[in-house]
């Protein structure tokens, strides 16, 4: 008799066929599907997650390969969303997970419907603004979270279970400034970090799906060049504002920002309340506009040394910057919104 | 004078170099993180705010003991402690 194709994993005892069963009926919404939501969304897959939802709003390009596991050149010769280019990753790899993907922004107007229906979300995100999103809202439900985050050679991973250890906002009150801490795109970033960090963060994925009792949550921090792993322990804040006040700033400001996108050079620009016509902007930018160029359900143009590319629901990736005025400024210009 | 180990995190060794992993000698946390900012002048403004708290995405820990709770950094030390700083992290 061939054993199951979970075999190896259920023979891990604190696992086990019970441990399989739960996997194979939970739920994940992973946000972010580059380099860590790369890891952490084969992780699910492989392991058998019964759903894995992903979002992500980006697209995939060359300087991706080197650290975002699910994609290929051919992924960033077409500039295929990054959402799509990671399902069709997974889904060769087959068996019983049902992947959906969504590539869009997770943002205060979408971010309940993504996380309403799901048993657990995992941070492959690459900015603070939606991880404190993230935290608001699997605070205020209830719902665990890991964050997980990667900068050079090493990161931080937390899991959030409201109500047994610290939230994110415990940890860390406020998001910094803009410009405060190095980004990859300053300090660079490197595969065996990223593994590491989210190899971590799925573990406890696993382990919030399959058995949750006793885990005890606490921060690490990972460093691959070096060599270290530091462990501290995170328990509540009794003062926090989210989860001892009740306070869900993030979820509540309904304004989201351009946002400047780690190691990249890109500005995206958040979807309008319209979404455009991109038939009627691709003529109008006819003349406007260099290599005007639709690409399925996407709009790519050049204009002054930038590259943009509009998604169908009017946001925009402003290649060639990382000044969020500036980007902004292309983008109304171009786009006249 | 107590000597304690200092951890710093990785993140900031665009300012410390290598050096994530230190012994000083000192009678408090105060005095020790004083001797740190001696050293490397550049830390005092990714670890401090201009009223000289930590930060809000700094924690630092003494053993495990988030001084975010302490009443002051005014902590007597003792032989073989630990003090971690860790910094949020907002790539990936």
């Amino acid at each position: 008799m061939r054993p199951s194709r979970f075999d190896r994993q259920t023979r891990f005892q604190p696992l086990g066929v019970e441990g399989q069963a739960r996997l194979e009926a939970g739920s994940v919404l992973v946000v972010g599907c580059g380099a860590l939501g790369g890891v952490l969304a084969q992780s699910m897959v492989r392991a058998g997650v019964g759903r894995v939802v992903l979002v992500d709003r980006d697209i995939v390009e060359l300087s991706n390969l080197p650290r975002q596991v699910l994609f290929d050149e051919r992924h960033a010769r077409e500039a295929t969303p990054k959402a799509h280019a990671a399902r069709e990753t997974l889904e060769r790899v087959g068996g019983p997970s049902v992947i959906e993907a969504h590539a869009t922004q997770l943002d205060t107007d979408n971010v309940e419907e993504f996380v309403s229906d799901v048993d657990l979300v995992l941070d492959g995100t690459d900015n603070l603004r939606t991880r404190y999103l993230l935290n608001d809202v699997c605070v205020r439900d209830g719902r665990p979270w890991v964050y997980a985050g990667v900068v050079g050679a090493s990161g931080l991973t937390l899991p959030v279970i409201p109500g047994r250890g610290a939230c994110l906002r415990c940890v860390f009150p406020e998001p910094p400034p803009a410009a405060a801490l190095a980004t990859c795109e300053t300090a660079g970033v490197l595969l065996p970090a990223v593994a590491a960090v989210a190899s971590l963060a799925a573990g406890f994925g696993l382990r919030l799906l399959a058995a949750p009792a006793g885990l005890e949550p606490a921060l690490f921090e990972l460093d691959v060049w070096h060599g270290s792993v530091r462990r501290v322990s995170a328990p509540r804040d009794p003062e926090c504002p989210t989860c001892a006040h009740g306070e869900f700033p993030f979820l509540e400001d309904r304004r989201p920002d351009p946002v400047a996108l780690c190691g990249r050079n890109t500005v995206q620009i958040p979807r309008p309340r319209v979404a455009p016509d991109l038939e009627a902007l691709a003529k109008r930018l006819e003349r406007a506009a260099e290599r005007v160029e639709r690409r399925g359900p996407l709009l790519r143009f050049e204009a002054e040394s930038f590259h943009v590319t509009v998604f169908g629901d009017g946001r925009a990736l402003v290649e060639g910057t990382d000044d969020i005025e500036r980007a902004r400024a292309i983008y109304d210009r171009y786009l006249g919104v | 004078m107590a000597r304690v180990t200092v951890q710093l995190p990785s993140v900031l060794s665009i300012v410390v170099g290598d050096e994530r992993r230190l012994t000083v000698e000192a009678e408090s946390l105060a005095a020790a993180l004083e001797q740190l900012i001696e050293r490397w002048p550049g830390l005092r403004g990714h670890l401090f705010d201009e009223a000289g708290s930590f930060r809000e995405h700094v924690l630092c820990f003494h053993n495990q003991t988030s001084t975010r709770w302490l009443p002051s950094l005014d902590v007597p030390l003792a032989e073989g402690d630990v003090v971690t700083i860790l910094q949020a992290v907002s790539g990936g």
